[in-house]
């Protein structure tokens, strides 16, 4: 009897037994599982995010204007080490450095997660700091810009977080970013990882831009355009050379500029490329362009002489007075297109703006890409200022030719040029020659196609450049621009800065420029050269013939002496 | 079944057990040794890298100009 009671109680007991057990079971499937799951993912699964390599940016040489290096930080965690200074002479053997100072580094952290020790690129060091307690590394990613301040105005530089700031940093920073990754493994219980698990996203770097830059070209015109700025003191100053036939930019400069690894404690203002993003009214170097637009009009030729006054002219244009218009010098009788450029007639060309009457040059104006941007690859570009004809006063027929009341970006001024210089043609300035991906492979060809059609005639762009051009610079005023082994083509222009503070012209401050290409016969460069308000102080000149000639000169001799032009 | 048979069959199934565990850990230790390698790879690659950017900061055509310019001006 007491052994069946002794059985039924054990029975009972291990039913009892069994349904607790039955009861945990179902608790820890049930209603922990969850929590339990993530305990034993958060155990067994290691995680590795990677971040893309940022693609780099290269001359049309090949040379690194900018790239990205890893580069590991070895940290410590304040709130996991006990005795900082144990850790810290613990530490110091592994990485050169003086104990004393990782001790103050982690005793001043005002992060309790995290003080940065030290920038290393060395793996051996990395390897030995993680292995003391409360010392991890991490990897990141950091520009270099081997060229410095050489093309900055035209690269740009990117924020601490990678983000593109300026320039073609900033224009390509999608494509040169890349698109991040994160590794999910199986870990031993030494936390290495033995087996994949997934993976969030490809990782994928940054793309390469291959600009149409040439840095040895960019190097001289940056020499000579530094130089000259010290010289007279002027503010700033911009230097471009151009290929005429495919509108790509061997050289722009932009000064003052920057240290791109010192770019947060530079002058903003000199983050700008200037030749985008500053307007300036002309002045003489836009004569040509309008000569051209009415030599193709047909309202001028080549032969007729134009009366220009002996003295200032005054009258009235469509009835309406437009006031009285003066030379820079000297005054002049009867003079040929020609004489009008080489002599910078101001009268001259204020004829000539005449005989356009207002639609006509206009529309000619426009068509040289005045009054809209060029569409080059970088952020900040502005259109200018050509207003349509519906708000021109009376005065405006007459001043526009000789390059008042327009205001234009260094870079319209180099688009016209070369297509004067290219027979008329039309072509856009560029900046970025290819998109090459990771592994080498070019993906995008930016280079635009060959331009067709001409927007003035063959023979009216030939005669502007080979013999008014050439005149200005054998007779005129563009005579310090002439250089022994190739005929030079030029214009120079002065001028005046609009007063920002009250009506009309300063009378001291001055934009100089001279743009200039070689050989006469068939161009291979334009240059363009133009230094504002050089100090009048110092009792110089200021007169782009005297101060941005010579620059321009000497560009295009480097410059044609370096790509073996005979 | 005889008994040597018997005994040769959980053997033979011990071994397989035993190969399997292998195998599996010989996986996880060859993938980490993969690991490890790529990440060597990547190492060395970024210090040719550094060293690249090294090279061409010193003969970059902006580099040139000053040192011949430090050079005529010591000469």
């Amino acid at each position: 009897m007491r052994s069946v009671r002794v059985t039924i109680f054990f029975s009972l007991f291990l039913i009892v037994l069994f349904l607790a057990l039955a009861g945990r079971c179902f608790y820890l499937q049930s209603v922990k599982a969850q929590h339990y799951l993530d305990e034993s993912l958060r155990q067994q699964r290691a995680e590795r995010s990677r971040q893309p390599q940022r693609g780099p940016i290269l001359d049309c040489r090949g040379r690194v204007l900018a790239a990205s290096n890893g580069i590991q930080t070895i940290f410590a965690e304040p709130r996991n080490i006990k005795d900082a200074k144990e850790t810290s002479s613990e530490l110091a053997p592994h990485i050169d450095m003086g104990a004393h100072v990782i001790c103050q580094l982690i005793l001043e952290s005002r992060n309790p997660g995290f003080a940065r020790i030290k920038t290393t690129t060395d793996a051996n060091e990395c390897a030995a700091a993680s292995r003391i307690h409360g010392i991890g590394t991490y990897s990141d990613w950091q520009r270099h810009y081997p060229m410095g301040r050489l093309v900055s105005n035209v690269v740009g530089f990117t924020a601490n977080d990678n983000r593109g700031l300026e320039g073609i940093e900033r224009k390509y920073d999608t494509a040169l970013r890349g698109s991040p990754a994160r590794n999910i493994f199986f870990a031993d219980p030494r936390r290495r990882p033995i087996r994949p698990k997934e993976q969030d996203g490809v990782l994928t770097n940054g793309v390469g831009i291959i600009l149409t830059i040439d840095s040895t070209i960019q190097q001289f015109a940056r020499d000579e355009l530094a130089a000259r700025i010290a010289e007279y003191e002027a503010e700033s100053g911009v230097a471009i050379v151009a290929e005429p036939q495919t509108g790509a930019i061997l050289a722009m400069v932009s000064l003052p500029d920057f240290d791109p690894d010192h770019a947060g404690t530079t002058d903003p203002n000199n983050f700008r490329s200037r030749a985008l993003t500053d307007w300036y009214e002309p002045g003489s170097i836009l004569k040509p362009i309008v000569a051209a637009i009415a030599l193709d009009a047909g309202v001028v030729n080549t032969t007729e002489k134009i009366f220009c006054e002996n003295g200032p002219y005054s009258g009235k244009h469509n009835g309406k007075s437009f006031g009285t218009i003066g030379e820079f010098k000297n005054y002049f009788g009867d003079l040929t297109v020609r004489e009008i450029l080489m002599n910078s007639s101001n009268i001259g060309m204020a004829k000539i703006g005449q005989r356009l009457d207002a639609e006509r040059l206009y529309e000619g104006l426009r068509l040289f890409g005045f009054g809209e941007k060029t569409g080059i690859e970088l952020p900040g570009e502005v259109t200018g200022l050509l207003r349509t004809p519906d708000k021109w006063t009376s005065y405006s027929v007459t001043r526009i030719p000789w390059g008042h009341e327009i205001c234009v970006t260094a870079m319209q001024m180099i688009r016209a040029y070369c297509i004067l210089a290219n027979g008329g043609r039309l072509v856009s300035p560029f900046l970025v020659r290819a998109v090459v991906e990771d592994d080498g492979e070019v993906t995008e060809l930016k280079q635009p196609p060959p331009p067709v059609g001409y927007l003035v005639r063959h023979e009216v762009a030939k005669w502007v450049v080979s013999e008014a051009l050439v005149s200005v610079v054998n007779e005129g005023g563009g005579k310090r621009a002439k250089l022994d082994k190739w005929q030079v083509f030029g214009k120079s222009g002065t001028a005046n800065i609009a007063k920002s503070d009250s009506r009309g012209y300063s009378q001291r401050d001055y934009v100089s420029s001279f743009i200039c290409g070689a050989p006469a016969e068939d161009p291979a460069i334009v240059v363009l050269v133009s230094i504002r308000k050089p100090n009048r102080s110092l009792g110089k000149h200021y007169i782009g013939g005297i101060v941005s000639a010579p620059v321009a000169a000497r560009i295009t001799e480097r410059t044609l002496t370096y790509l073996g032009v005979d | 079944m005889s008994q040597f048979r018997f005994v040769l069959v959980v053997f033979y199934f011990t071994a397989v057990l035993i190969f399997a565990v292998y195998l599996r850990g010989a996986n996880n230790r060859v993938f980490y040794e993969l690991s490890q390698y790529n990440v060597r790879q990547r190492q060395l690659k970024q210090e040719l890298v550094a060293r690249q950017l090294e090279l061409e900061s010193l003969i970059n055509p902006a580099a040139l100009a000053r040192r011949l310019d430090e050079l005529q001006t010591n000469d």
